[in-house]
């Protein structure tokens, strides 16, 4: 059990479904970030390195051969993440395809800031005297959201091998 | 194909194969990386592969520590594709011949 304090921003319910818990500023926000998201992808800015990973490190000819596929698909995806955020963000319950697909997107936004801001530490203070402090607490926030969303939707994971689970 | 090989089933098959013979020799590999949470490491561990609660904590922890964890192995086709599914999830993931 987490000892640290949960503040519940999606909450699973008896039918399948998952309670978004967040304010009105907070849901424009996301959906402005996801904007943003969606217009990087089409560019090859170094940002965007961590959404489009080499498969092949050693071998740049068969990655070549990877990416060709995988580059499309993977913008195709995300873009599919954002329209499905934008067309979902006022709702108060969402279904576990549209969380995952909020997962997702605020996971890549992450990726995006994280690679930015140059995070090398999986925890560093935030000075606060870093001209890039909101852009830090930004971070820090998308990692509250999507280690709530991942702690919601657990709950809709089999768990075949854990016997104490009723 | 000489005498098939006795091999052990896994409890739990939803979609990946835990063999290592020959003919399967590609390997994927996840790098520890700041930037993803240890639970969504562990979180995507658990929906791409149906791993236990469990195996996918220790994976996601051999990732932490040890900086990069084997998490799925088969033919080229088959590691390509799961290698694929973590990058969807923008998991650092790559593939290489098993030596």
């Amino acid at each position: 059990m987490p000892l640290f304090r949960r503040h519940l921003l999606f909450v699973p319910l008896d039918d399948g479904s998952y309670a978004v818990k967040l304010s009105q500023e907070a849901r424009h926000g996301i959906v402005t970030l996801a904007q943003q998201l969606d217009d990087l992808l089409d560019t090859d800015l170094p940002e965007t390195r961590r959404l489009f990973p080499t498969a092949y490190p050693e071998d740049p000819e068969r990655d070549a051969g990877y990416q060709v596929f995988a580059r499309q698909q993977l913008i195709d995806k995300r873009r599919d993440a954002v329209e499905l955020i934008r067309s979902t963000a006022s709702k108060d319950r969402l279904t576990e395809d549209e969380l995952s697909a909020w997962m997702g997107v605020l996971n890549d936004l992450r990726l995006v800031l994280g690679t930015m801001l140059d995070v090398s530490e999986d925890d560093y203070d935030i000075d606060s005297d870093d001209p890039n402090i909101d852009s830090h607490m930004l971070y820090r926030y998308l990692g509250e959201l999507v280690h709530n969303i991942v702690e919601a939707l657990t709950t809709s994971l089999p768990d075949p091998e854990d016997e104490s689970t009723p | 194909m000489g005498t098939p090989l006795e091999v052990q089933e896994p409890q739990i098959d939803l979609g990946t194969e835990e063999t290592t013979d020959a003919d399967r020799p590609w390997i994927v590999l996840v790098w520890n990386d700041p930037i993803n949470l240890m639970s969504y490491v562990a979180f995507v561990f658990r929906k791409v592969f149906g791993f236990s609660e469990e195996k996918a904590n220790r994976l996601m922890l051999d990732v932490h520590e040890k900086g990069r964890a084997v998490v799925s192995n088969g033919t080229r086709f088959e590691a390509e594709r799961d290698v694929n599914r973590l990058h969807s999830h923008g998991l650092w993931a790559t593939m290489e011949h098993d030596k």
